[in-house]
């Protein structure tokens, strides 16, 4: 088994965040889950090594997220999942880096964003390959539904790639609520109110559910309402 | 328990059904027979109240009660399950957890008291028997990574979980190979009684092989323009639907 650290950054913390490096053969999973401030997490991989890394926030206030992530070593993988809530005039802005600086490296992130009422959300994401990084392999996924016509999402996934023999992929989404899905649940009798909240807390749920530790997943859940 | 009289309903301003009369009685099996585009799924989406349809004129009565009055959740609650030819995937919702919800406001409307979670387990586990489903798929999301096959038998699953008055089933034999089609139709044949009818929306007389109707309809251009018992369905397998048509005056 591999060194292993687990951090965890909770509400409560105005502007926590900080830097950290993880060292070939270590794996590094970071939790973060905050409702108001700016948050700053900076992570530098070695060659080989892991990071995983999962926020959730649900607010009415402020909220920015700002990830720096470089992968400097060989073959080195990081995961970024997130879920964020923008209610009432709840202002939420998510920023990633992802820096490929090594060849062999792997990174996913998947980000998902509600906002509802006069909500705001911006996903800013961006992915660097650099000349050398060749065998790359980075995907990035950005998924978001208004709940309302005043809610508003903004999404801009960036690649910047200079090697030539890459993997990337990215995918933004901004819609509202898939109404097949909610036909589906009424012809069983569900009521429209439980098969919106159904169908919400799926598109969350499955982000929630990269969290494995219980204990830690149901505070997940608790925060983001499910 | 169902009438139906002179429904018309379009869709974006284009009427689709154009005046059906039609009507099922408890214990029966009907089968809706006709070519492509003639409003066969319109008129079951009409029925199960799908938003997307606006219904024009027409009446249908529905256990005494105004069935176009009642909204979507009211119309499954009260026993009218529709078997859908494409079921969506719902990703993140467990197949247990919507099952528990649905068989829930079902049970409510039924005056019956709600399931406790080990009655629940026992009930999908002898449902999800009926048409040798996986009892696995239970924890995994709605539709999502069934095959085409599992997703049809999950319908009837889902069929035999709400105990329907009235079943509408969608081209629920369509896409399927043979051995899962004798597992649905097998499914369904178990579910029949005194107390419930079946109505069977297909293009293909081989579901009717297994499920044998009380009588057969030919709807064309939004009307029923035939109906006849079991033995019509085998006159159109051989002949088509060519000697209907143009016998047909618009």
């Amino acid at each position: 088994m591999s060194d292993k650290r687990t951090i965890i950054l909770r509400e409560g913390c105005a502007g926590c965040g900080g830097e950290w490096q993880v060292a070939g053969g270590q794996s590094l999973e970071l939790y973060q889950l905050c409702s108001e401030g700016t948050h700053s997490v900076r992570l530098s991989l070695e060659a080989g090594a892991h990071a995983k890394v999962v926020f959730a926030a649900a607010t009415e206030g402020e909220l920015s997220y700002d990830y720096q992530i470089e992968l400097c070593g060989e073959g080195a993988e990081v995961e970024l999942y997130g879920v964020f809530v923008a209610r009432g005039e709840g202002r939420v802005r998510v920023h990633t880096e992802m820096r490929h600086n090594a060849p062999g490296c792997h990174s996913d992130q998947q980000v998902r964003g509600i906002a509802g009422e006069r909500g705001y959300g911006l996903f800013d994401g961006l992915v660097y390959v650099a000349p050398d990084a060749q065998k790359t392999e980075a995907y990035q996924q950005s998924r978001n539904v208004l709940l309302a016509p005043t809610a508003r999402i903004q999404t801009q996934p960036q690649l910047e790639i200079y090697a030539d023999d890459v993997k990337c992929s990215h995918g933004a989404t901004v819609g509202q609520m898939n109404e097949e899905q909610i036909y589906y649940m009424r012809q069983r009798g569900l009521s429209e109110e439980d098969a919106r909240r159904l169908q919400l807390g799926g598109f969350m749920q499955e982000i929630v559910d990269k969290v494995t530790d219980d204990a830690l997943r149901e505070e997940f859940e608790r925060v983001v309402g499910l | 328990m169902l009438k139906v009289k002179n429904l018309h309903a379009s869709v974006d301003g284009k009427e689709i059904l154009r005046g059906i009369d039609f009507e099922v009685k408890a214990g029966e099996v009907h089968a809706i027979m006709g070519p492509n585009g003639s409003g066969k799924s319109t008129f079951a989406s009409v029925l199960a109240g799908n938003e997307k349809f606006e219904v024009t004129a027409g009446e249908v009565e529905y256990d005494g009660k105004n069935l176009l009055e009642m909204s979507i959740e009211e119309r499954a609650r009260e026993g009218l399950f529709l078997g859908f030819q494409y079921p969506v995937e719902i990703p993140g919702v467990s197949m247990a957890n919507f099952m528990k919800l649905a068989v829930a406001e079902r049970r409510k409307a039924q005056g019956l008291e709600p399931l406790t979670a080990g009655q629940m387990l026992k009930y999908m586990r002898e449902k999800a028997a009926v048409v040798e489903l996986d009892a696995k798929l239970m924890n995994r999301a709605v539709n999502e990574g069934f095959s085409g096959g599992e997703k049809k038998k999950n319908e009837i699953f889902q069929m035999a979980m709400l105990e329907p008055r009235l079943s509408l089933l969608d081209e629920t034999d369509s896409g399927l190979d043979i051995d899962a089609l004798r597992i649905v139709a097998t499914g369904v044949n178990k579910l029949r009684s005194e107390n419930n009818a079946t109505v069977l929306i297909t293009h293909y007389q081989r579901l009717l092989d297994y499920i044998v109707p009380d009588f057969v309809h030919v709807l064309y251009k939004g009307r029923i323009i035939y109906s006849g018992g079991k033995e019509l369905a085998l006159k159109l397998e051989k002949e088509g639907y060519d000697w209907l048509i143009s016998d047909y005056k618009e």
